[in-house]
């Protein structure tokens, strides 16, 4: 009998059928996380309506005319106070920060936890003076050395606020000086005007002369910002000398080109969610201003690279925000970003930090009291 | 194994005599070319200072190389992908209906060549010659950019390779559905439906969630889940290729899939081979 030998085909179809499941076992649930968005930080490159709505708001001083032999000089335009008084130049630079939009956006919480957990005390005793920042201060304004802060002064106990009680002179139309003794001998002395800002200069001639420039009525020349610059939480104008040490810390070829080829900068941060920051910079010669663009955006990519290699992901992906504009006439623009959970992270440690600086600060001032007990 | 190389070569030298293939590289080589020669990147210490496209400025700003480069590796990866698939589903279609041709199978049968290897030979010639259209047009990408750039990244030919894992897969289906029916249009197709059924499966269970609870979506998951996540691929390509965060255990289960699904298609083909009369 002839036997036919046959070949098996079936294991084919196991052998499919095992596989099939086997690929749908493992593909089960194999789907790459969504990705988080990158960061995307909202940067002030423009006023905003309501920008321009709040700065027209704050438009509201006008210096009383000085006769000059009868004649009235044109009426001078209203005023921002602060806009007012900024000089027309500055050696370092003049930035002014929008306090009270800082301390109630997303993040101002944690600020003043920042600010004040390390000493309760020092929030108490502004609060106990009737002055509470959170709710007074409107903006905070750097000049050089000068400090101008403005808000509502009204309520408060201002000369609580001072080491010892000063006393008060009246200057110009509406302004104020307060006279308190340093202990070196020499006397402090602060500008109180119109019950809305306050002003130090480094000495008493710089007061004087932001609260002459304040109060003075008719043309003066463009200070260094003026109304149309207000916008985002916090601007500026910055000298190259100021740049150039901003920039160039551990750089110093960086901060000699800065010192070389930039004017200055003028800055706009956007704090509501993310921070944002845009820097027009302006250089002297435009033909020249290729080589600061370069030397900026080669730091900022070594500083991206070198992040990376040091597995500072975190720092590498901020760097990755910032670029460097295409030069516009004499200027060009510098972006730059914090997103908002990094800035987040960075505030809640520092709270954490002081805190645990004031538990130790008052442990050890536990211990000299039990030290010093009987 | 030799004779499985041999078949697989001899697939390759047939399909460089074909204009489809011939046209693909020629494509290639003159997107490379073109690029070469009009691309004008100014690259300061790993910043791109400045882009000019055929003698017009492209782009003015500076941005670190890895914020430039990220988003073109992104879309070159995913228009690789889909691109490429679409393109050699269509252009292998004809591979295996000519293999099965009346005259030419019976020749190739009275070989010594086992079925399955015939098989086997023709499926790695298809995916050799995917594979190396994919490394040619991604490493040349990466050659150019590294020479205008001097940095030099393996991520696109890293995503390129994941990206040809695909295709694997569709030609898996595209050589088994010749077995049942001998027609390059029915292979092309469904190499196309499985491209699409493989988007379906990869968004799974967002699309069951829309459809009204009952049978009809109980089938939709059930009908799904064979199909390679080709959608989840080519995202984990398009990832790698753009250097941005990957989990390697996701991108290996997907991998795996894609070539143990592959396996069981060219089990079924086998199985058909070996038990069909010429």
């Amino acid at each position: 009998m002839a036997t036919t030998r046959t070949r098996r085909r079936w294991p084919w179809l196991v052998v499919a059928a095992v596989l099939l499941a086997l690929g749908a076992w493992l593909t089960l649930g194999a789907e790459p996380p969504p990705r988080p968005p990158p960061p995307q930080v909202k940067m002030p490159r423009r006023m905003s309506l309501e920008e321009k709505a709040r700065g027209e708001e704050r438009q509201t001083w006008v210096p009383l005319p000085v006769l000059d032999g009868g004649v009235a000089p044109p009426p001078s335009r209203p005023r921002d106070p602060v806009m007012a008084l900024m000089p027309p130049s500055v050696k370092r630079g003049a930035v002014v920060a929008e306090v009270n939009a800082i301390l109630n956006s997303e993040l101002g919480g944690l600020m003043m936890d920042c600010l004040f957990e390390g000493d309760p005390g020092a929030l108490a005793a502004l609060r106990d003076g009737g002055f509470d920042p959170v709710t007074k201060v409107d903006r905070m304004a750097f000049i050089d050395d000068a400090l101008v802060i403005t808000g509502d002064f009204r309520g408060a106990n201002v000369d609580r606020l001072l080491p010892t009680t000063p006393t008060r002179i009246g200057y110009g139309q509406r302004g104020q000086l307060l006279e308190f003794p340093r202990r070196d001998g020499g006397m402090n002395v602060v500008g109180l005007w119109d019950s809305q800002l306050l002003v130090t200069g480094a000495d008493e001639a710089a007061t004087r002369a932001l609260l002459d420039r304040l109060e003075t009525s008719g043309p003066v020349p463009r200070g260094v910002l003026d109304e149309s610059d207000a916008w985002g939480e916090v601007y500026g104008a910055v000298s190259a000398e100021q740049l150039a040490e901003l920039l160039g810390r551990e750089n110093e070829a960086l901060a000699a080109i800065v010192r070389d080829n930039a004017e200055g900068m003028q800055m706009h941060l956007d704090v509501s969610h993310d921070v944002g920051l845009v820097g027009d910079v302006r250089v002297r010669d435009p033909a020249k201003g290729d080589e600061l663009r370069k030397a900026l955006g080669s730091a900022l990519s070594l500083a991206r690279l070198e992040a990376q290699a040091a597995g500072r992901q975190d720092e590498a992906q901020l760097l990755d925000l910032a670029l460097v504009r295409g030069l516009e006439g004499s200027s060009f623009r510098l972006e730059a970003g914090l997103p908002h959970d990094f800035l987040k992270a960075s505030l809640e440690r520092c709270v954490e930090r002081q805190r645990a600086r004031r538990l130790e600060r008052d442990a050890e001032r536990a211990v000299e009291r039990d030290g010093g007990g009987p | 194994m030799r004779q499985v190389l041999r078949i697989a070569v001899d697939l390759l030298k047939e399909a460089s005599r074909r204009k489809w293939f011939l046209g693909l590289f020629g494509a290639i080589t003159l997107v490379l070319l073109g690029l070469g020669l009009s691309l004008q990147l100014d690259v300061v210490d790993g910043a791109i200072a400045g882009s000019k496209l055929f003698g017009s400025l492209f782009a003015d700003d500076i941005v670190t190389v890895h914020r430039a480069l990220g988003p073109l590796y992104l879309s070159v990866a995913y228009a690789g992908f889909y691109g490429g698939a679409f393109f050699l589903a269509l252009a292998c279609s004809d591979f295996a209906p000519e293999l099965l041709a009346p005259g030419r199978i019976e020749h190739l049968l009275s070989l010594p060549v086992a079925r399955w290897q015939l098989l086997f030979g023709t499926y790695l010639g298809v995916v050799t010659l995917a594979a190396l259209g994919t490394a040619y047009g991604a490493l040349g990408l990466t050659v150019l950019l590294g020479v205008k750039l001097g940095a030099w990244s393996p991520q696109l030919l890293l995503g390129a390779s994941v990206g040809w894992v695909g295709f694997c897969a569709l030609y898996a289906v595209m050589l088994t559905a010749a077995f049942f029916v001998r027609s390059a249009a029915v292979s092309g197709s469904l190499g196309v439906a499985t491209l699409v059924l493989g988007v379906l499966a990869s968004f799974r269970e967002p699309i069951a969630e829309v459809m009204d609870p009952g049978p009809g979506r109980a089938l939709f998951r059930a009908a799904m889940v064979p199909f390679p996540r080709l959608a989840s691929l080519a995202t984990s390509a398009a990832r790698l290729a753009a250097e941005q965060p990957i989990e390697p255990e996701t991108l290996f289960r997907l991998v795996a899939g894609c070539f143990i699904f592959s396996a069981a298609l060219l089990s079924v083909a086998a199985w058909r081979f070996e038990r069909k009369d010429f």
